[in-house]
């Protein structure tokens, strides 16, 4: 990510409630309670804390996400990373030493262009198998997933 | 008709700069009314003489303190005149962002543009109730103040020491307390790291801008205490016809992007 391209930063200081959104990337730093959205990238740093869903083109994250998590292009969790929630991507990296609770689910390239050209619809359908709904009527649909650091 | 009102000179230094600015003007053939603030007539009663007597085009020529205030005036007093007034700006200031923002090299330069009188439109922040202004309003305290600020749909808390609002509602804040010390950049310079940037300070955009205090707050347009918090500011879309330099002007998010790495 160019750093030129940043129209918002939230520091490390600030702790910030409600929707936080821009077409431009987000660099968070600080406490986020609430909805992030950009239509570029969000950078989700070692001393950030967000919790709320988490929407952009491309999302890392070093920091903590308690809350949904959909990047249309790509979502990367760092070593120092933590997500707690459901993850929607089309590539999905998850670095030794990460954390990540939740479901992931693969969006398709027709579905990941249809929904970045209409951010207002509803979420794409993910391709789930039947496997994974009964998984889900059962309320034991998180899957956890903690890789130790080698 | 050109109309220029000058700074009331400090010094020497001063009035010279004003004498060459009359010359280059005369030279360039654009000499209008000339008038110089002073105790007895301030910049805003010049302004409001000249835009009575019907010009046109004020120019303003001093410090970026001065060209706000001047750049104040004229927005106030534009609505009841029902017409729209051309503002230029001679910024004598060497350090003034206005003159980088105008990619104005220097005095000789400011005069040329005026000459050719291309102007283009351009934000002006309005804080409600208070002031105009073209550069940046900020708020300065020396110890850490905790600010509830509102933007848009988004609300936050913060101890800051400094904050920086610019007439397109872009701004900053942080407490320099927190900031990343003298011993960190040195470091991070010495082993050729570019990630100085310092994790206290936050960045936003908004149309509309709400900030209060704990504490009542000066907020300052250059050297002017304009209002105190708590404030709302709001940005004027291209509220002001500015003379720039022919394809010259740097819109603030582009002057951004043209930062060095």
């Amino acid at each position: 990510m160019k750093e030129n391209e940043i129209h918002t930063i939230v520091g490390s200081n600030v702790k910030l409630t409600g929707t936080l959104k821009d077409t431009n990337d987000i660099v968070i730093h600080g406490t986020v309670e609430g909805e992030v959205v950009s239509d570029q990238n969000i950078v989700v740093d070692e001393t950030a804390n967000i919790k709320g869903p988490v929407t952009a083109q491309a999302v890392s994250v070093s920091g903590v996400v308690e809350g949904m998590v959909r990047a249309l292009d790509k979502l990367e969790i760092h070593p120092s990373g933590r997500v707690d929630g459901n993850i929607q991507t089309k590539d999905l990296i998850i670095h030794s030493g990460a954390r990540f609770i939740g479901k992931s689910d693969i969006i398709s390239d027709e579905q990941g262009q249809a929904s970045s050209d209409s951010s207002d619809e509803d979420m794409p359908v993910i391709e789930q198998s039947d496997e994974t709904d009964e998984e889900s009527e059962d309320g034991d649909e998180e899957v956890k997933v903690e890789v130790d650091e080698e | 008709m050109y109309y220029y009102v000058f700074e009331q000179p400090h010094s020497s230094v001063d009035r010279k700069v004003n004498d060459k600015v009359k010359m280059i003007l005369t030279d360039f053939g654009i000499v209008g009314e000339f008038c110089v603030s002073s105790p007895a007539r301030s910049a805003e009663e010049l302004v409001d003489m000249g835009l009575r007597k019907g010009m046109g085009t004020v120019v303003a020529v001093g410090s970026e303190d001065h060209i706000n205030r001047v750049v104040n005036t004229i927005k106030t007093l534009e609505r009841g005149l029902h017409r729209d007034i051309v503002f230029g700006a001679v910024p004598t200031d060497k350090e003034s962002s206005l003159r980088e923002r105008l990619r104005l090299q220097n005095i000789q330069e400011a005069c040329e543009a005026l000459k050719y009188r291309r102007f283009t439109t351009v934000d002006v922040g309005y804080i409600e109730g208070a002031s105009y202004f073209l550069t940046s309003a900020e708020i300065r305290v020396a110890r850490p103040t905790r600010v509830t600020i509102k933007a848009d749909r988004w609300e936050s808390e913060a101890e800051i020491t400094d904050m920086a609002i610019y007439s397109d509602l872009t701004f900053n804040f942080y407490n320099s307390q927190h900031a990343k010390g003298f011993v960190d950049r040195w470091v991070s310079w010495l082993t050729n790291n570019r990630d100085v940037q310092d994790k206290g300070i936050s960045l936003f955009r908004a149309k509309i801008l709400r900030v209060s205090g704990e504490a009542v707050l000066p907020v300052l347009v250059e050297k002017t205490v304009v209002a105190r918090t708590p404030i709302v500011a709001y940005k004027m879309p291209r509220a002001l016809k500015l003379i720039v330099k022919r394809d010259r002007f740097t819109p603030r998010a582009e002057e951004k992007k043209k930062e060095p790495e």
